[in-house]
């Protein structure tokens, strides 16, 4: 137990306490800290830029989760269940996986840069100025389908995994009593795939909800703060040395993402169980 | 060795305040521990719309907390601190007793 202790100390206790501590206090570039009470965090909720921050970031993720989720859901059935065909589709739902969030940023911006990009070329076909440097639904689009792409493998390999562990016998079962396929997906397939989609849901939010380097790399935030996400905004401040703000930003930032996990969690755990009749 | 840590803690900048609070939480959480451990929690379903069980219960107490504190600061600032204090105790107290 006393390694684990140890091991959790180091890699949250410590770090979420200074940061705490750091929220309390008014600290600029190194002069002595100056102990501030909760006037960081008053600052931090009335700022209109954290506030617009906040309101795009859910925005964002909430739009993740209901594109990716049932994309995956759909891309994991439409897969082959067995035979030479699951390993090809294994490995190119893969790929996008592998390929790191920087990488995928540089990817972007190459494709999208307005002189040159591949994208604007094609989208120049059809007379549309497309410019995520220029205009803010270009930049926030582009960076939405970037996570789309790279994250929807996930969601459908879990489901995937889910599908495969449902016994046949269930499906037989269900055409004996003449269920038709969508009351088959909807009361056998997705109450199984329950628990992969709760850790899928979960991982997808709490992962869009941390979305750093893509918009970074690409827009660096812009045009004006069409792309400026949470995570960017906390990072600036700290970058900044306004370690006060930043720490008290992170601590909301954190609490948003405690509740809105805590609240998925319950919902998908007791959705269909029947509780609340 | 208390005066090693404190020394060696100093980047972190402890205050006497935030020492309190989460030494409390700490403590709480402890205490936690072991009453599930002498007596284990059954789940129960209250006013709250899902079954919960003590862990819970206190759980959502200190989330309702911190926002109750946060949305206070947000509109009144730290002034009548003891107004978002008083509701989340309340609230605290009815959610652990009925939640």
């Amino acid at each position: 137990m006393i390694p684990a202790l140890a091991i959790l100390s180091i890699s949250a206790f410590i770090p979420l306490m200074t940061v705490i501590n750091y929220s309390l206090h008014y600290i600029f570039a190194g002069s002595a800290p100056t102990f501030v009470g909760f006037d960081n965090y008053i600052e931090v909720l009335r700022d209109p830029a954290f506030q617009g921050a906040l309101i795009r970031q859910l925005f964002f993720s909430m739009g993740i989760l209901a594109v990716e989720v049932p994309l995956g859901i759909c891309i994991a059935l439409s897969m082959p269940r067995r035979g030479p065909a699951v390993a090809l589709c294994l490995v190119l739902l893969g790929i996008p996986l592998l390929i790191p969030f920087n990488v995928v940023g540089i990817i972007a911006r190459v494709l999208t840069q307005s002189s040159v990009g591949l994208i604007p070329e094609f989208l120049a076909l059809f007379n549309y100025d497309f410019n995520v440097s220029k205009y803010p639904v270009d930049a926030f689009a582009t960076i939405f389908l970037l996570d789309v792409w790279h994250w929807t493998p996930l969601v459908a390999l879990l489901c995937y995994a889910g599908l495969q562990a449902i016994p046949d016998a269930f499906y037989q079962a269900a055409r004996i009593d003449g269920a038709s396929s969508w009351k088959m997906f909807r009361y056998v397939t997705l109450p199984k795939l329950r628990s992969v989609l709760i850790i899928g849901v979960l991982l997808r939010f709490m992962d869009s909800f941390k979305i750093y380097a893509e918009p970074l790399l690409l827009t660096g935030g812009g045009p004006g703060d069409a792309t400026t996400f949470l995570s960017l905004h906390v990072a600036r401040k700290a970058e900044s040395y306004q370690l006060g703000y930043a720490g008290a930003s992170s601590f909301i930032y954190l609490f948003i993402v405690i509740v809105f996990s805590y609240v998925f969690f319950q919902l998908m755990t007791n959705i269909g169980k029947g509780e609340n009749q | 060795m208390v005066e090693w840590i404190a020394v060696n803690t100093s980047w972190m900048y402890w205050t006497w305040q935030s020492l309190l609070a989460i030494g409390g939480l700490f403590a709480a959480i402890t205490f936690m521990g072991v009453w599930d451990g002498i007596s284990p929690s059954v789940p129960r379903k209250g006013f709250l719309p899902v079954k919960t069980t003590r862990g819970d219960r206190f759980f959502i107490g200190i989330i309702s907390l911190i926002a109750v504190f946060l949305i206070w600061l947000g509109i009144a600032g730290d002034t009548a601190l003891w107004i978002p204090l008083a509701i989340s105790l309340a609230w605290f107290a009815a959610e652990g007793r009925w939640g």
